[in-house]
């Protein structure tokens, strides 16, 4: 008697020829599915490097719940409120490329009052956070503005774990610049778009697997310690590295960084089963959509890809569980007494002029 | 028939007419909820000076002005165009949709969400252009005073909406009186004695209070020495 080799009960996802092959890139199924069920109005916080955002949009043009901590004003325009970064993640982060950075972030929500040690740079007469130096396009009026508003933020950030169901994280970079007396990370090389580079204050760091997955493992940790159920989706963003500081070639380096992300996040997501991993990076960049969802620069990522992406996402979203009580949200409940207020104070003019006019 | 002044603007300007009368000026106005203004209904128009959109009563009330002034628009009247338009409750409720308050100022707590100073000043910017705009446009035909609402239950970030429109105006290069600017030091809100008993409002005092600051500081002239009188 011969036993069966592995491979003969597998389904048909395992095999190249029926999986990827034969449906080609627009029929391929079961490229992902949820590792765990979710509530039916489960909500999603998200952050991460750029490819991220993606991901907050279609969430919400999806009508799932996507936790907002940090909204702008409810009668902003949609143009102001992109101008200064409101709504492209749950709190206003910016992009967080690194694990470290995410690392920063978490202790950050733990204790708002270390905001005050992130590094602020001066900019002319304005101020820009190291940790997110775009946030408002001319920056911030003082050194202390800047450092409340990151505390704002970090408070915003807590939140929105708080929150959530499910943390969804894009691992975007493995190269980053950190401070090298206090280890601070920044979010951009200091010098490139913002502040001044120092050789002899600036480091550069390219983040190998290990010291990934320990600021992974430390955020993640942190995350629970704020809010014990919250689950986690890890992704790799597919967007190539704008430069290198290596000695590589930039498109080496690339495959490096997105390596050793994809590992880490491998990694995470085979040891622990509340922390999943959902495959945006081989949907875009591996041989089956021959390369033709990147813009022609060959690194952003068009619409038709995202969608792709998206469609893959909640295909494998599982949503099953019943919906969660929850308590009203403050937020309509503060909207319906603003309005009110508004429409007590227009009838209170209404009623002076109208006395006003009676008098005359 | 020639005036003092011509007033025009929301519930506030109400007291502004008050007070003019109270010290003998002629004036003509026109004073509409703030909403309506807000909410465009009320417009600028070229050859009329103002107009409302889909209200009968109230471009018969500004032909009305037209006639009793002797001049096709409004504006062109010769009198200074006093302006009271900064509807600071409906902004300030706005913003309080999610609890948002100005970064600055102390009133942040952790149940806001501070926002910055530049948000603030393009939020505010944005929310008032058409107010503003209005403003600029009188100001091309007219001299114009606009004149800020009476200091009541002002917040750290009514405040600071109040201190954004105030030097929106200066940089307009339009004459701005604020009532702020004239309380006896020390005082942020005004005295029992000038508050309309709606709380919202300064009253009749306010407005003869607030006209004397006018007189004195030379944006209008007085009675017996107007040219108009």
């Amino acid at each position: 008697m011969t036993d069966a080799n592995p491979y003969a009960s597998q389904p048909p996802k395992s095999f190249w020829r029926t999986a990827v092959a034969e449906p080609g890139l627009y029929r391929m199924a079961d490229l992902w599915q949820s590792a765990y069920s979710l509530p039916a109005n489960a909500r999603f916080a998200t952050y991460g490097s750029c490819f991220a955002q993606h991901i907050s949009r279609a969430l919400q043009k999806r009508g799932l719940n996507w936790v907002n901590a940090e909204p702008a004003p409810g009668k902003a325009s949609a143009e102001l409120a992109a101008r200064y970064n409101y709504g492209v993640y749950s709190s206003r982060t910016a992009n967080i490329y690194t694990a470290r950075a995410l690392e920063v972030w978490v202790k950050l929500a733990e204790d708002p009052a270390r905001c005050d040690a992130i590094e602020v740079w001066q900019d002319g007469d304005r101020y820009r956070d190291s940790l997110r130096p775009l946030i408002e396009p001319e920056g911030f009026a003082s050194r202390e503005e800047a450092h409340a508003m990151l505390r704002a933020t970090a408070q915003a950030f807590r939140r929105s774990v708080e929150d959530a169901e499910v943390f969804v994280f894009t691992m975007g970079l493995t190269e980053g610049f950190e401070n090298a007396r206090t280890g601070q990370p920044y979010a951009l090389c200091p010098g490139t778009v913002a502040g001044h580079f120092d050789v002899s204050s600036h480091a550069f760091c390219n983040y190998g697997f290990m010291e990934i997955l320990i600021s992974m493992k430390e955020a993640i940790a942190g995350m629970r310690q704020i809010n014990p159920r919250i689950r986690f989706l890890l992704t790799v963003s597919p967007v190539p590295l704008t430069a290198t500081a290596t000695d590589d070639h930039v498109l080496v380096a690339t495959t490096y960084s997105k390596s050793v992300l994809r590992a880490v996040a491998g990694e995470l997501a085979n040891s622990d089963p509340d922390v999943d991993y959902f495959p945006s990076y081989e949907i875009i960049s591996q041989p089956p959509s021959r390369g033709q969802f990147f813009e022609p620069n060959m690194r952003s990522v068009s619409p038709y890809g995202v969608s792709l992406v998206m469609e893959h996402f909640f295909r494998g979203l599982d949503l099953s569980l019943p919906a969660l009580d929850r308590q009203p949200d403050p937020d309509a409940a503060r909207r319906i007494q603003a309005e009110q207020e508004i429409a007590e104070e227009d009838l209170a003019c209404e009623e002076l002029l109208l006395e006003d006019e009676n008098a005359n | 028939m020639p005036i003092d002044a011509l007033v025009i603007g929301d519930s506030h300007s109400r007291a502004l007419r008050s007070g003019c009368n109270a010290h003998g000026l002629k004036i003509q106005g026109f004073s509409a909820s703030g909403s309506a203004w807000a909410d465009r209904v009320i417009r600028f128009d070229r050859s009329r000076g103002l107009r409302a959109i889909g209200n009968r009563r109230m471009n018969r009330r500004f032909n009305r002005m037209a006639e009793e002034l002797g001049c096709e628009n409004i504006f062109d009247c010769g009198a200074p165009v006093l302006i009271s338009l900064f509807n600071l409750g409906r902004l300030a409720g706005g913003l309080s949709w999610h609890n948002h308050v100005a970064v600055t100022g102390g009133g942040a707590t952790p149940a806001t969400i501070p926002v910055s100073a530049a948000f603030l000043r393009d939020y505010v910017l944005e929310q008032r252009r058409f107010q503003l705009g209005l403003m600029k446009r009188v100001a091309a035909r007219a001299k114009v005073c606009v004149v800020g609402p009476p200091p009541l239950n002002f917040t750290p970030t009514s405040r600071a909406m109040h201190e954004i429109l105030c030097d929106a105006v200066r940089d307009m290069k339009i004459a701005l009186v604020d009532p702020y600017d004239f309380l006896p030091e020390g005082a942020d809100s005004l005295p029992p004695e000038h508050r309309h008993e709606d709380g919202r409002h300064g009253n009749d005092a306010y407005g003869a209070w607030i006209v004397s600051q006018l007189i004195t500081t030379g944006i209008l002239d007085k009675p017996d020495t107007s040219d108009a009188a």
